[in-house]
């Protein structure tokens, strides 16, 4: 499940407000356990408005292994919702065989 | 603490180094610079010399020429001695060259001046001879004959020129007086500014011949340049040193300024040198702890994995039974797959294949729980989907950031069934008689994750010589891809394979796991026919 790269594998995490000017993280590239670690703290540098829920816009997120995963269910084990907007549908895919679908929302 | 200030006693030997390379070009780039600038000074005192010699030659026409004019005059009035005075008067007033002027007749058999102006001519208290050989010498050549008067109280030099017709009948004849200390003065702004200066009769340096000299100390010595002129029918020799740098002050102390430069910069770089290198030696030693650490960590994880796996697979009557399991990136911390076949009774075998999620002694540590735990419950008779359900608390993603994917697969063996549970991991692939199919088992959150759905079973029943492949995610998942394509592929190649079991297992390992930073771990069981 565990993937490592001999480098960090490239991917950027950049907060940003959507049109509707609700705080949202940008996950783009590839997480896996080299850069999961990275992924919890942009995650955990967000400040969540109340009721607890956080959106991550992963269009641009091409991959993610076990470890990101982890980083992502972690995460909404200790919120109210968290969202993936516009994932890839490999992405969803995995959410979906991997049987998260309850945790994680997908929104498109 | 005890080696740091044992090392700071004695310098690295990179430091040395520095120091030894540093002093050595310190000392060839002074050394350089002082003999460019020598040979500059040198070179820019010899054309000095060269311009000062040129000088004194054209001082030579001021004796030649009036000497000249009285010979031609003494020639046209045959030696007319009140003509001559006349003539000569001026040349030995005050500001003149001469301090004696006389006229002389040639083949004289007792030699005396036709007439004397000015001071009395020292030649003519020498002797005949002398004075024959002098006046005759003067007719020899065109140029001036130069007379050496130097060893008198009052040295004086003597110039004679006779007329340069065919046959001269008279010498025209001065005499100018030196210093008697013979010490010149020189002024500023001329060619021998800045300059010590010796000038001699002849063509060398000897010390009786001296004309002038701006100093008393002879020879000249230290950094000097000599200069041979032709002067009349004889030399003048010219010895000159610079009394100042030529080049100025500042080339003059420029070795002396790199020198002293140059040791600083050097002293510096062996002190920046010596505190990198105690600083490498610092760096090092922590480096090499935190290896040791690192490998240790890895040791255990290593060690505690390989404990995990099963050694042997069971042997169970009627069912062929063959695994395989292969680490991620070599040396790198380990993961948290694992296999597992449990045979419970003579036909009910329990198979488990699972994967924690991330790498390390935490991810092997959460495995081993959720190893021993499943074969336990398993023993105690409980079905997959309550083993998963019981598994749950022991992981928990919130409190350690690992989950566990978990594939439960309990089969009877006479009755040709197989009950799945499944949380979160890859679907199981199945051959038998009516085709090979990925086996779409009801996937529930995996352990670890709060979920309030409880896991679901699904029993399947399989055909003749069914063969039945569980697999962790390192077996197929490539980065951006779909997973069921990657699953596709193993489903093809298990489909395509008709030997043993063990050779679709090693087909898989070789052909579909084509990831190798990523552990795998395969379990595949036929029931024999």
């Amino acid at each position: 499940m565990a993937a490592v790269d001999d480098d960090a594998t490239s991917a950027r995490f950049e907060p940003c407000r959507d049109d509707a000017g609700e705080c949202v993280l940008h996950v783009a590239g590839e997480v896996d356990l080299s850069n999961a670690p990275q992924l919890r703290r942009a995650i955990e540098s967000m400040r969540v408005a109340n009721p607890a829920r956080l959106v991550l816009d992963v269009r641009e997120l091409t991959f993610m292994d076990s470890s990101g995963l982890a980083v992502l269910l972690q995460a909404a084990a200790k919120l109210d919702a968290l969202v993936l907007r516009h994932a890839q549908s490999s992405i969803i895919r995995l959410i979906e065989t991997t049987g998260v679908t309850s945790v994680l929302s997908v929104e498109p | 603490m005890g080696e740091g200030s044992l090392g700071r006693r004695r310098l690295h030997r990179l430091s040395i180094g520095v120091l030894v390379v540093g002093a050595a070009a310190v000392g060839g780039l002074t050394w350089v610079t002082a003999w460019s600038h020598g040979r500059n000074e040198q070179r820019l005192l010899d054309q000095r010399v060269r311009e000062a010699a040129a000088v004194l030659v054209t001082s030579l026409p001021r004796v030649q020429t009036p000497l000249a004019a009285g010979a031609e005059l003494a020639e046209a009035t045959n030696g007319d001695a009140t003509a001559f005075r006349r003539f000569a008067t001026p040349l030995v007033q005050q500001g003149a060259p001469f301090v004696s002027v006389s006229l002389w007749q040639l083949n004289a058999t007792d030699p005396r001046p036709l007439a004397t102006i000015g001071q009395p001519s020292m030649l003519a208290a020498r002797s005949a001879d002398t004075i024959r050989a002098v006046l005759n010498r003067s007719t020899v050549t065109t140029s001036l004959g130069i007379v050496d008067l130097l060893d008198a109280d009052q040295p004086r030099l003597g110039y004679a020129f006779a007329s340069n017709q065919a046959a001269p009948s008279f010498v025209a004849y001065a005499e100018a007086a030196l210093p008697p200390d013979r010490t010149g003065v020189v002024q500023q702004g001329s060619t021998f500014a800045g300059l010590d200066y010796a000038l001699y009769l002849g063509p060398d340096e000897t010390s009786s011949e001296l004309l002038i000299a701006s100093i008393r100390d002879l020879p000249i010595t230290g950094r000097r340049s000599v200069q041979s002129v032709d002067f009349g029918d004889s030399k003048l020799t010219l010895a000159m040193r610079p009394r100042e740098e030529l080049g100025g002050p500042v080339l003059d102390a420029l070795p002396w300024i790199i020198a002293a430069v140059g040791t600083v910069l050097t002293l510096a770089a062996t002190l920046v040198t010596e505190r990198l290198a105690v600083g490498r030696r610092h760096a090092r030693r922590l480096a090499n702890e935190n290896q040791k650490l690192f490998e240790s960590q890895r040791d255990i994880a290593q060690s505690l994995q390989r404990s995990l796996l099963p050694s042997r697979l069971p042997d169970i009557p009627g069912l062929e039974i063959a695994a395989r399991y292969e680490p991620g990136v070599e040396g790198v911390e380990v993961g948290g797959d694992w296999y597992e076949v449990i045979a419970l009774t003579e036909d009910r075998v329990m198979v488990v294949v699972g994967d924690v999620s991330g790498r390390g002694l935490e991810a092997s540590a959460a495995m081993a729980a959720l190893r021993f735990a499943s074969r336990g419950f398993a023993l105690e008779g409980h079905e997959p989907a309550a083993i998963l359900a019981r598994l749950r608390n022991l992981v928990d993603v919130e409190r350690d950031g690992h989950f566990a994917t978990i594939l439960i697969a309990l089969i009877s063996i006479s009755e040709r069934k197989i009950t799945f549970a499944n949380a979160g991991h890859p679907r199981p692939v199945l051959r038998d008689d009516r085709g090979t199919r990925i086996i779409e088992t009801v996937a529930g959150a995996p352990v670890g994750v709060a979920s309030a759905k409880p896991y679901a079973s699904f029993t399947c029943d399989v055909g003749n010589g069914a063969t039945l492949v569980a697999f962790t995610d390192g077996l197929f998942e490539r980065r951006g891809e779909m997973v069921d394509v990657g699953m596709e592929r193993v489903r093809a190649a298990i489909a395509t394979e008709n030997r043993s079991l063990d050779e679709v297992l090693s087909k898989l390992m070789r052909d579909v796991a084509t990831r190798a930073d990523d552990d795998t771990a395969i379990v595949g069981i036929r029931w024999q026919q």
